[in-house]
């Protein structure tokens, strides 16, 4: 297999928030031929045996039913193989950590050996993701967010604890995103602003706790996405076709990535909706040279893609005019140049415009 | 065409989950390797995505002179957890009798025949099973052994279906 940059991405959930699910959307609706047509690629798993059991979750997802819940941590590796080329340019890495981890100890040395591996493999994550349950939100408000948030602190710390028994520094990913998962089924009008400002408000000690459990300089609490797998009333799956957010995941680790240099060299913060963020990510970095001087090592890898998303366009460029710049960069065998409009392409489609937000405020 | 098996209880790896509490051992065999059951449990039903139907697998674990197994995965097709989906049995027998056993479906007449027992942990909430600091497994298997019966049960097996050969599995 040939080398290639790689995004990884850790999920944290408690068991039933919609882990299982997303993973077999987001695979599974990027293997669709309507999917191809329109995007210009397609996710290839590198584990053939890991592919075929998240097709299956996500034919049933078309047959109107939920997976069921699975149990233990596992790695799913997705190529991301752009038309006319022929191998992937990028894989995307997901680290799927089980909710039930939080609330029991392991049953013997075999599953806490199997915790010790998944805990280092997390800290090797470009970014992390918190699922908060939008049927759970609706149904008990800030009452649950807060009790996620205090037991997600209880578990980091857990991690903590078992790291330093490792004697490895507890070197948790600077990027962190709190999704809400089930996204369909909140009102219409919501957004992840409307959504950021009410966990800010209402939950703002909670948030600050896990910060600082996490490690003082991460951004967890300021960068809010909506997901949504399939559409859906809670107990059937209404349609597997119409997912939100999943796709911007990727290219928002870059952009996190790009903002934290904006950061470290002084310049500024980029924060907003994703149109604001990019516009402001253009004035910031644009005179910065020598962006990997001051990416982490393990960001190193990224760093084409990572400038790719330095536009002098912003987000005015639309969606379908990157999709033909990635068409032709893949027909002159330009594989990373693709992927980077595939990326930019995605955080262009008008649909994932309310789905994300970062605040503005560094500290409270 | 149907027939009868009798499994001992002690030669059985069981692995469900509750209304409320997550995938746990309810049945262990004496460990054959000192780290316990999850890995080897992990490796025999790795890409298995239970259904309905059950699915068979036989093979053998690559430990001594080699473990050989007969397991099924499959979903209950009344019981389900607080998402109102349904849950997943994985069931290990190991053996003489069950290298020894026919290629018939066991798992659902085993789930039947455990009934009373898994009936009474089924609905307990996590919250009610904490116990200090024994793993919440632990505390499960113990309610579920204290309502076994006997420490065999012989269960219908139903019509033969397609077995998958995994071969011997590393530990």
């Amino acid at each position: 297999m040939p080398s290639r940059p790689e995004v990884r991405v850790a999920l944290f959930g408690m068991k039933g928030a919609g882990k299982t699910t997303l993973l077999a959307s987001y695979f599974g609706n990027q293997q669709r031929n309507a999917f191809e047509e329109r995007h210009g690629y397609r996710l290839e798993a590198a584990d053939a045996a890991q592919g075929s059991v998240l097709l299956s979750r996500y034919y049933r997802l078309e047959g109107g039913t939920f997976p069921i819940g699975t149990d233990g941590f596992d790695t799913l590796r997705f190529g991301l193989k752009v038309h006319e080329l022929p191998h992937p340019s990028l894989d995307v890495v997901w680290y799927d950590y089980p909710g039930g981890w939080w609330e029991t100890a392991p049953s013997d040395e075999a599953e806490r050996d199997a915790r010790r591996k998944a805990l280092e493999q997390l800290l090797d994550c470009h970014a992390a993701i918190l699922l908060v349950d939008s049927e759970r939100y609706l149904k008990d408000g800030l009452t649950y967010v807060r009790t996620l948030l205090d037991q997600f602190r209880a578990e980091i710390r857990r991690i903590v604890n078992e790291l330093s028994a490792l004697g490895k520094a507890p070197d948790f990913p600077e990027q962190w995103l709190i999704a809400f998962s089930k996204a369909d089924l909140l009102p219409d009008n919501t957004t992840a602003l409307t959504l950021a400002e009410a966990l800010r408000e209402g939950a703002a000690d909670q948030l600050l706790g896990v910060q600082k459990a996490v490690g003082g300089a991460s951004s967890f609490g300021h960068e809010f996405l909506m997901l949504s797998a399939v559409r859906g009333d809670g107990r059937r799956v209404l349609d597997a076709h119409q997912s939100l957010g999943l796709t911007t995941i990727a290219p928002l680790v870059l952009l996190g990535a790009l903002s934290r240099v904006a950061e470290k060299t002084g310049r500024g913060r980029a924060w907003g909706t994703l149109a604001t963020a990019l516009d402001l990510m253009r004035g910031l970095t644009e005179a910065i040279d020598k962006i990997d001087d001051f990416l982490p090592p393990k960001y190193r890898a990224l760093t084409v893609l990572i400038k790719a998303l330095r536009t002098k366009e912003g987000l005015s460029v639309s969606a379908e005019k990157l999709r033909a710049r990635q068409k032709s960069a893949a027909h002159r065998g330009k594989a990373l140049d693709a992927a980077a409009y595939t990326l930019r392409a995605e955080l262009a489609s008008p649909e994932t415009q309310r789905a994300y937000f970062k605040t503005r405020l560094t500290d409270e | 065409m149907s027939e009868t098996l009798t499994l001992r209880l002690r030669d059985v790896l069981y692995r469900t989950r509750g209304r409320d509490w997550d995938y746990s051992f309810l049945l262990q065999p004496v460990p054959l390797i000192s780290e316990g059951w999850y890995t080897l449990h992990r490796r025999i039903f790795a890409n298995v995505e239970p259904e309905p139907k059950p699915v068979l697998l036989r093979g053998a674990l690559g430990i001594g002179t080699g473990q050989p197994f007969f397991a099924t995965a499959f979903t209950d097709a009344v019981r389900a957890d607080s998402q109102a989906r349904p849950i997943a049995h994985y069931i290990a027998w190991f053996g003489a009798d069950a290298e020894a056993a026919p290629g018939v479906s066991f798992g659902p007449g085993l789930v039947q025949a455990l009934a009373r027992p898994l009936g009474s942990v089924f609905e307990l909430s996590p919250e009610a099973l904490r116990n200090g600091e024994k793993p919440l497994d632990t505390v499960l298997r113990q309610r579920f052994q204290a309502a076994l019966g006997d420490d065999a049960v012989s269960v219908p097996a139903s019509t033969a279906h397609a077995v998958r050969w995994l071969g011997t599995i590393a530990p």
